[in-house]
């Protein structure tokens, strides 16, 4: 072969395998810059790159919004539903991770210069006055050429002729991919907002088991205290302001919550500069100081505020009182009152008493209540009147689930000294022992009861095989018509007795079984709920709010999937931590501690346990 | 700009495109906006380091010229005291290049050296209870400046012995110095070799571009595919020598020198790959090393420009000086004639040897570096007979194979030794990284390859380049000539492995195209 032909042949090849990786890179598209033609995964593509995905998927789909917000990831945490419902509107949450206010302008002049926009809620914190125009040119962090006015053309071919890796771990990790958000989808596409459903199981509540698990996150670089970029930060502003009154649409402007920890980076006449400034070109709701800043349970890291402090910020602002938030929490700042406002905001910054928003609950768990002590899920009948009147004549007070949701959710009072006393299984026992003595001495329970099991006496289910008696309905409606007994879920079927089932789809607890699919598992679950559901409303007139886990078992997925089906309260059977119910915070709900009262356990050490001694 | 990415590969089509649709007169022009262009792309602050040079080279060269001129002149009409105005003449020659070479070498004294050695000081001087606030000076090394700095000097010193006559035209001179394909990892280009290809201006050839093309990616080859992903695995392992088994050390630093050779020398036949596209053939520096039987012909295959530059700037006027001479006959005469003729050649093999290692860098360990081989050559030199009558009386000759392979694993394992120093960060590293090789060598084993935190597939990866590097390099070794060997094979054959050389062409662009993992971002959010 001659050098010449050599050399063509070289260019040919070279050109072939340039457009095999182009063509690789459209069909794959890892930062869903060509439509995601294959994959259609913008969960994906936008954690790759939001700033690219999310316009991408937003020039398909805008018609379906009429609102938007803007911000950095802090802004993650308001709910695009919430905000529908305040304002009858249809948001999409463009919030980006990284994002300055050099990127909230250009979205802002890209959403109201091609779509018509009715409110637009930009989110500041206070890094915004900390950082500008930091865009990189990386392919993860470039901004749509459609926002920053880049060459079209050129944007395009970048991405075209991007690194292949990208479209080859996209194709890996589809097959990793799973029901929950991991490392490399972590958006909710349809609203912009990211997927939090993993880390909003979490339980919270003990502060040390939080201090414990996520105290790394909370430390803060205490590199300046000044902030260098209020003018540029302000100068954004204000354009974003020209621009929304000149297009009539309504700008709201929210300060983010802070963590006291970031807070006392700064000093207090640099955020004073801030504010003040920021107030001279915009009026905006100021939730950056408030009680909740000193509590890291309020936070996922020092910058992150929850979404459950989301949906504070956005009740305070546009609710009528339906969810909880602290009295003084946040206030509306114009350039009128700024002054006067931030005279007393630095002179008398709120205070905060863990004590007035949360409560330690302890919650006792008994099962059959029989003479003939057998093994440590039976005590007699003598043993539990003695515990129940060891703590009447202590001044406990028995509590429901519905108060203890009433308590975190809407802001409710609890007594003084609050005790849970809960029943799994539903025997017939209870009803004959447990409720009169309950009513005795003035206390409430909670019956986990199986539903599948209610009124079987006789028999495990639909078989010959005897069982310990389960009450029935009507025994179940008695007893909650008296007010001392509350009949809450411990599944309908998934606590099934090994020994006493045929088939091999056994489940003794609410986990999957082994190898089974997220979806089949996903739909078991629901229906089980919903079985529960409908027989208790036939039954008792409405549903359940409590889930106790057969045996305590659940994971991720189950817990995700029961409060995604609006249970707010799950119950577990671990002991290394205290209930603490933290108002605000319904992940202080889930997968509530409970201790396992046997025959042997004496009144004194009953009274330990509830004492947290 | 990194020489194995995309945007190298786009500035040298642009060039090498402007190169040859110029009229070949002001091609050098063309070259020199080129290098130019690729060094300002580096660095204004280093561009700057660079114009100094070149400035203060021309400059002495112009007075060296002028010098032998006004020389020349004094000796046409002088007949009687011409002795005396050809010494003072070189009297003044002399002075002129030393204080250009003085100067010439302070600038990379003063990048390179200065803050390790201000630090030595201040250890120093904190030992005799001086106290010193040092704070190391914000010194970025140049781009280039080792090898630019030995290349202006062996001009300067040409220039002095008359070897070559100084170039007038600064521009052209400007190109000699800053050629771009050889500021990244050299070679020590010669005047006389390589200026005049840069303004001959050569035809276009089809031969030149497929050459250059084929040389360029050998150099990928050997540099993405074996030097780069071995750089962290060495590093972990001089990094934390001290959780590690001798087994493990020694591994690493052999695979350090297959890291540093892959490295160096791919790099090289990437930029004279490069160079060669416009026409321009730069000195070869690598011929195999580790074929070598010995460790001064190991030093005859490695780095060979910089080994040229030192036998001839400085081991030959050593050995030839005239203390050298008087030294060798006190010994000869104290001695015997054996030694005193070694004297000069082993002393100034140690004094040359010390200079490559502090060449190399600061630090004790480069300098125990160059003293371990210096040492080794100088003990070969005066061993070399009695080494010679021992193998000859037991039959041991080079005709047998398995002893030139004794030869060639001895001299690697002399190799891999000095390894140890010249990746260390401190002679103290270094001796107890050798500390913990004998003294703990073991286990041994399987598990040591899982040390490296290199995958299976990092292995089989790295294991198949090595293999095919291996295979060319014994080839090679037999005299093979691998480019017309290939061009005699069939079409099929050809295209097969022009199709390899493409993939791989595209996997090295593509391997140092801007790459981030995906963030994990939902962790900390």
């Amino acid at each position: 072969m001659s050098s010449k032909k050599w050399l063509i042949m070289l260019a040919l090849t070279v050109a072939l395998a340039l457009g095999v990786c182009a063509g690789f890179n459209i069909l794959a598209d890892p930062f869903g810059v060509f439509g995601d033609p294959i994959l259609d995964w913008y969960s994906y593509n936008e954690t790759n790159n939001p700033r690219v995905a999310k316009l991408a998927w937003l020039e398909e789909h805008h018609e379906e919004f009429d609102s938007y917000i803007i911000g950095s990831s802090s802004a993650a945490s308001y709910s695009t539903a919430e905000l529908n419902e305040y304002l009858d509107a249809s948001f999409y949450n463009l919030f980006v991770y990284g994002c300055d206010t050099k990127d909230y302008r250009d979205f802002a002049a890209y959403l109201l210069e091609r779509y018509e926009v009715r409110y637009l809620v930009l989110n500041l914190g206070i890094n915004e006055a900390n950082t500008y125009d930091t865009g990189q040119d990386s392919l993860n962090d470039k901004m749509h050429a459609l926002a920053s006015g880049e060459s079209l053309p050129l944007f395009y071919l970048r991405y075209a002729f991007s690194n292949p890796r990208y479209a080859a771990d996209k194709l890996a990790a589809r097959f990793q991919d799973t029901e929950l958000p991991q490392v490399f989808d972590v958006f909710d596409v349809p609203s912009g907002c990211y997927d939090k459903r993993v880390r909003d199981v979490e339980k919270i509540g003990d502060p040390a088991v939080y201090q414990a698990a996520h105290g790394g996150d909370f430390w803060v670089s205490p590199d300046s205290a000044q902030l260098p970029y209020i003018d540029q930060c302000v100068q954004s502003v204000a354009e974003i302001r020209d621009m929304c009154a000149e297009k009539g649409t309504e700008l709201i402007v929210i300060a983010s919550p802070v963590y006291i920890g970031q807070w006392d980076v700064y000093s207090r006449e640099s955020l004073r500069e801030y504010k003040s400034k920021l107030a001279e070109v915009v009026s905006y709701w100021d939730f950056s100081l408030t009680p909740i800043s000193y509590d890291s349970r309020y936070f996922y890291d020092a910058t992150h505020f929850r979404n459950t402090v989301g949906s504070m910020v956005l009740s305070k602002i546009f609710g009528s009182g339906g969810t909880y938030h602290p009295e003084d929490f946040g206030a509306y700042v114009t350039a009128r009152n700024c002054a006067a406002y931030l005279d007393e905001l630095f002179a008398y910054p709120p205070a905060s008493d863990p004590a007035s928003y949360t409560a330690d609950v302890p919650i006792l768990l008994y099962h059959h209540i029989d003479g003939d002590v057998t093994s440590d899920t039976v005590v007699t009948p003598e043993t539990f009147e003695a515990h129940i009147r060891a703590l009447a004549e202590q001044g406990y007070t028995a509590v429901t689930f519905q108060e203890m949701i009433d308590y975190v959710c809407q802001g409710g009072t609890l007594p003084a000294k609050p005790v849970c006393i809960t029943l799994d299984d539903g025997y017939l026992s209870n009803y004959e022992y447990a409720w009169p003595v309950l009513e005795k001495y003035g206390m409430k329970a909670t019956i986990f009861a199986i539903g599948a099991s209610v009124g079987h006496r006789e028999f495990y289910k639909e078989t010959d095989f005897p069982i310990t008696p389960h009450f029935g309905w009507e025994e179940a409606r008695e007893m909650e018509a008296s007010g001392v007994i509350d009949i809450q879920s411990h599944t309908y079927d998934l606590h099934q007795w090994e020994p006493f089932e045929s088939g091999n789809q056994i489940r003794t607890s609410a986990l999957p079984l082994e190898g089974e699919s997220e979806a089949d598992y996903a739909a078991v679950l629901e229906a089980d709920l919903e079985r529960y559901a409908q027989e208790r409303e036939a039954e008792l007139g409405e549903g359940f709010c409590a889930l106790a886990y057969p045996g305590g078992y659940y994971n991720d997925l189950t817990e995700v999937l029961i409060h995604q089906a609006g249970i707010p309260v799950t119950l577990s059977i671990r002991t290394d931590s205290r209930n603490v119910l933290v108002r605000g915070l319904p992940q202080s709900l889930y997968a509530l501690c409970r201790w396992n009262i046997t025959e042997r356990t004496a009144e004194e050490e009953l009274l330990k346990i509830v004492s947290g001694e | 700009m990194s020489i194995n990415s995309a945007a190298f590969l786009l500035f040298l089509l642009v060039s090498v495109c402007a190169c040859y649709l110029v009229p070949k007169r002001v091609r050098y022009l063309v070259l020199l906006a080129a290098s130019a262009y690729f060094y300002l792309a580096y660095s204004l602050r280093a561009a700057c380091c660079l114009l100094f040079t070149i400035l203060l080279t021309y400059g002495a060269a112009q007075a060296l010229a002028a010098l032998h001129r006004r020389e020349r002149a004094e000796l046409d009409i002088e007949r009687v005291d011409r002795s005396g105005i050809k010494k003072h003449g070189k009297r003044r020659r002399r002075l002129v290049l030393t204080a250009a070479l003085v100067l010439n070498f302070a600038t990379l004294a003063l990048f390179k050296y200065l803050n390790a050695w201000m630090g030595t000081a201040g250890v120093l001087a904190g030992l005799l209870g001086i106290e010193t606030n040092f704070r190391p000076l914000n010194l970025l090394l140049p781009l280039g400046i080792s090898f630019y700095v030995f290349q202006t000097s062996g001009y300067l010193i040409d220039v002095y012995r008359g070897r070559v006559s100084a170039e007038r035209n600064l521009l052209k001179y400007a190109l000699f110095v800053s050629w771009f394909p050889q500021m990244v990892q050299g070679p020590i280009n010669r005047y006389d070799r390589l200026l005049p290809q840069l303004l001959a201006g050569s035809d276009f050839s089809a031969d030149n571009i497929k050459y250059g093309i084929q040389l360029m990616l050998w150099g990928m080859l050997k540099k993405v595919f074996i030097a780069d992903p071995l750089a962290g695995a060495v590093g972990e392992i001089y990094g934390n020598y001290t959780q590690y088994p001798g087994a493990v050390l020694f591994l690493g630093a052999a695979l350090y020198c297959l890291q540093l050779y892959c490295d160096f020398s791919g790099g090289t036949d990437l930029v004279r790959g490069a160079s060669q596209l416009f026409g321009v053939e730069m000195a070869e520096n690598f011929r195999r090393p580790y074929f070598a039987r010995s460790v001064d012909e190991f030093w005859r295959r490695w780095h060979i420009s910089l080994g040229e530059w030192m036998k001839d700037y400085l081991f030959y006027p050593l050995a030839l000086s005239g203390p050298m001479n008087r030294l060798g006959k006190k010994v000869k005469s104290a001695l015997g004639p054996h030694l005193g003729k070694l004297t000069g050649p082993c002393l100034s093999t140690l004094i040359v040897f010390l200079a490559v290692g502090i060449w190399q860098g600061p630090g004790f360990s480069n300098i125990a570096y160059g003293l371990w081989n210096g040492g080794l050559m100088s003990l070969a030199m005066l061993c070399g007979p009695l080494l010679s009558r021992a193998n000859e009386r037991l039959g041991l000759g080079e005709d047998k194979w398995w002893f030139r392979a004794f030869q060639t694993l001895r001299t690697l394992l002399l190799v891999i030794i000095g390894r140890y120093f010249s990746r260390a960060d401190s002679l103290r590293q270094a001796l107890g990284m050798l500390w913990r090789t004998v003294r703990h060598f073991g286990p041994a084993g399987g598990g040591i390859f899982t040390c490296f935190g290199l995958t299976g597939w990092d292995w089989l990866r790295l294991g198949i380049a090595a293999a095919v590097l291996l295979a060319v390099s014994i080839l090679q070794e037999r005299g093979m000539p691998i480019r017309k060997t290939l061009e005699k094979q069939s079409p099929a054959v050809q295209f097969g492995v022009l199709f390899a050389a493409v993939l791989l062409l595209v996997a090295c662009v593509y391997l140092n195209t801007d790459y981030t993992a995906i963030m994990y971002v939902y962790e900390n959010v």
